[in-house]
């Protein structure tokens, strides 16, 4: 037995607690402490402190007498699985962190996608939107006399956008990127039928320059280096930012592929 | 120096100024001494020994004040820490063993985490002792840090030395191993 089961912790009165406080002692004992050694590995995960212990068995176990007689059978038939585990879940760990990494890009990044599908509403320039963001900042003092601090607590955040426009950005990404039809027709033909997109992944600085291209979903190296070529060759981004401050941000973006 | 002056001050000044002059620790002591001690008695159930332990563990923050250095974490974690590592030097010095208290497992919301339904919660109790029994003592302070003392999983990882994101992982990793040894043995 590793610990000594109670059904119910005893009840402390405060009584009890302050009948147990003993300062002058706590300052005469400091001095035996001076020596010892703080933040000893006694209570380190993973260490068996507890195998010197089992051989103590003679504590009366109150509730679980008859579970006991079972336990050395479950513990036998537990372990080979204890020992397999931690590396499964390691794995698991590992697609969470990933996970939480592109989350809350996906989430800077849903209104270029957004605006992609709303092609045809032809999307604003981006300087109409920033100074519709500005006038957003003054409105609200005329109708009622709010302070400087309730204003603030509104932040506005304007995420990156292509200049002049997404319609010019979609048009030059059309016009620059080339099938890397070449270099798969050496190897065989079948691949010339490769159609799909290469998920890449980017940051705009504060001075609207792109940089930092990773491949999210990758469609082959050939064609995951065409859409980084063809994207870093676009420079000319307004850069996001938060309450009317250019800020570092970090977009997602589909580079399609189709045989034409 | 009058107590009244002594109050005056904050905890890190009070923390300062015990550096020099121990009396400086007596409102720190007071004002800790309850969480300490309750802690230490859940783990030994026995009022003197807690006592004893308790007093050891302000003992030695006492004499090593100049280890503690503000890192975001409360002294009471701090004290926590060395509270614990007292008493499992207890435990192992002396041969004894921690206590567990049952009654915890049924009544926080480890309950719902380990996804005990209500008719369940018999069988639970009478399963617990086995269940916990595969539990290091580490990992069993991870549980009961984090349902039973409600501590965030930063301090609890300040307080067993590990980051707080292992601290999280584990727990939810232990949890999960609880949830599967009571439903293969009800199964």
């Amino acid at each position: 037995m590793k610990y000594k089961f109670v059904d119910k912790a005893k009840k402390l009165t405060p009584e009890d607690i302050k009948a147990q406080m003993n300062f002058d002692n706590v300052v005469k004992g400091a001095s035996i402490w001076a020596g010892f050694k703080l933040g000893s590995a006694i209570l380190k995960l993973g260490s068996k402190v507890t195998a010197s212990v089992v051989a103590g068995t003679s504590t009366v176990v109150v509730t679980a007498a008859v579970v006991v007689a079972t336990n050395t059978d479950l513990l036998k038939s537990n372990s080979p699985d204890e020992t397999s585990e931690p590396a499964t879940e390691i794995v698991v760990e590992d697609e969470k962190l990933s996970e939480e990494e592109i989350t809350p890009k996906k989430v800077e990044t849903t209104p270029l996608v957004a605006k992609k599908e709303k092609k045809e509403e032809g999307p604003k320039p981006k300087v109409e939107q920033q100074t519709e963001a500005e006038k957003a900042i003054p409105k609200p003092l005329p109708q009622k006399t709010v302070s400087k601090e309730d204003i603030i607590k509104e932040d506005i955040v304007i995420d990156a956008s292509p200049l002049p426009n997404l319609e010019t950005f979609l048009d030059f990404i059309d016009r620059e990127l080339k099938y890397p039809v070449e270099e798969i027709a050496v190897n065989s033909d079948s691949l010339k039928k490769i159609e799909g997109y290469v998920e890449v992944f980017f940051t705009v600085n504060r001075e609207g320059k792109a940089n930092n291209f990773k491949v999210r979903k990758s469609l082959g190296l050939l064609f995951d280096n065409e859409a980084i070529r063809v994207l870093r060759k676009y420079q000319n981004w307004a850069p996001a930012s938060y309450n009317g401050e250019a800020v570092e941000s970090n977009l997602k973006f589909k580079v399609h592929f189709k045989v034409k | 120096m009058t107590q009244d002056n002594i109050s005056e001050y904050t905890e890190i000044e009070l923390i300062e100024k015990s550096k020099e002059d121990k009396r400086f620790f007596e409102p720190l002591y007071k004002k800790y001494y309850e969480q300490v001690f309750r802690l230490v008695f859940s783990r030994v159930q026995d009022i003197d020994l807690a006592g004893d332990i308790t007093s050891e563990a302000f003992g030695k923050a006492l004499s090593h004040l100049d280890d503690y250095k503000y890192k975001g974490y409360p002294l009471s974690a701090w004290l926590a820490r060395i509270a614990l590592n007292s008493c499992y030097d207890y435990f192992r010095s002396q041969k004894k063993q921690r206590h567990v208290s049952l009654e915890n497992y049924v009544s926080h919301d480890i309950v719902f985490e380990v996804e005990i339904e209500d008719n369940e919660r018999e069988l639970w109790l009478t399963m617990l002792p086995e269940v916990l029994e595969k539990l290091k003592p580490a990992e069993l302070e991870l549980i009961e840090l984090r349902f039973f003392e409600g501590k965030s999983f930063a301090e609890i990882g300040y307080i067993l030395d590990i980051t707080e994101g292992n601290a999280k992982t584990r727990t939810y990793r232990i949890l999960k191993r609880l949830k599967r040894h009571f439903k293969r043995s009800t199964s």
